[in-house]
């Protein structure tokens, strides 16, 4: 009932991290990688877009934390593993076309960074956000509009306004971060303000 | 702070790219990608 185990662990991938890198024991990487592996074959599928050497890599990309995960310092294990599965896959990629494959440039220090993925606590300062709603594209507005405020899939934007799931996705995305960096700009005229009654 | 995010899986991306997800699943499940670039790559993959 391995299977079992692993839902009923309750350790943090943190606490896996460490057990693992003082023990060393494989089944506890194991463990963790489980947590993961779906996501690491998906993101695997992506690059090489057919079953068979997604499948291998996400053996390979096993292997290759085992040495890996006990050699570096890594404080958010999840990122991590998405970088190095995203850069094993490129460098796959690459000695596939026989191009000269890139020395292993310490591809490891990149750690943290999807604090820029986090928008979230900026979706909660709505103050501000309509104003910038207002000054984006008229297409990325009205997708934003759909999404955000009348929570419609991309699918059923896609059907409403006639375009590709794609489209809609990429309207989406750029709106979001047009969004971002607006609101960021007031948010920084607004302590611009604030300094200056000081 | 936010509620732990579905764990998601195999069988939901499957699911999302075969049109048998209901819409609110379908939103949710985008919403969450779009805070996730791992996931977002995953589901991605999920369409070969």
């Amino acid at each position: 009932m391995a299977f079992l185990k692993n839902i009923l662990s309750a350790h943090s991938d943190a606490e896996l991290v460490e057990q693992y890198k003082s023990g060393g024991d494989v089944n506890v990487l194991g463990e963790l990688y489980a947590r993961y592996m779906e996501l690491v074959y998906g993101v695997c599928l992506k690059y090489f877009k057919e079953t068979e050497e997604a499948k291998d890599a996400v053996i390979n990309i096993f292997e290759e934390l085992v040495p890996k995960l006990k050699k570096y310092e890594v404080s958010n294990f999840k990122s991590w593993l998405y970088q190095l599965a995203k850069n094993h896959c490129l460098m796959k990629i690459r000695s596939r076309k026989s191009q000269p494959a890139m020395v292993d440039v310490d591809i490891m220090h990149l750690e943290e960074n999807n604090h820029l993925d986090n928008i979230a606590e900026k979706e909660e300062q709505l103050n501000g956000m309509e104003n910038c709603i207002e000054q984006l594209p008229a297409e990325q507005k009205q997708a934003i509009q759909l999404f955000y405020l009348k929570e419609k899939c991309y699918k059923e934007i896609a059907d409403m306004t006639e375009m590709e799931v794609n489209k809609v996705r990429s309207f989406i995305q750029n709106g979001r971060r047009n969004l971002k960096i607006c609101m960021e700009k007031q948010a920084g005229i607004t302590n611009e303000r604030k300094a200056e009654k000081i | 702070m936010k509620e732990k995010q579905k764990k998601y899986n195999a069988i939901d991306f499957a699911r999302y790219h075969s049109g048998t997800m209901r819409p609110d699943e379908m939103y949710a499940l985008e919403q969450a990608a779009l805070e996730d670039s791992f996931l977002a790559d995953a589901l991605d993959g999920y369409v070969y």
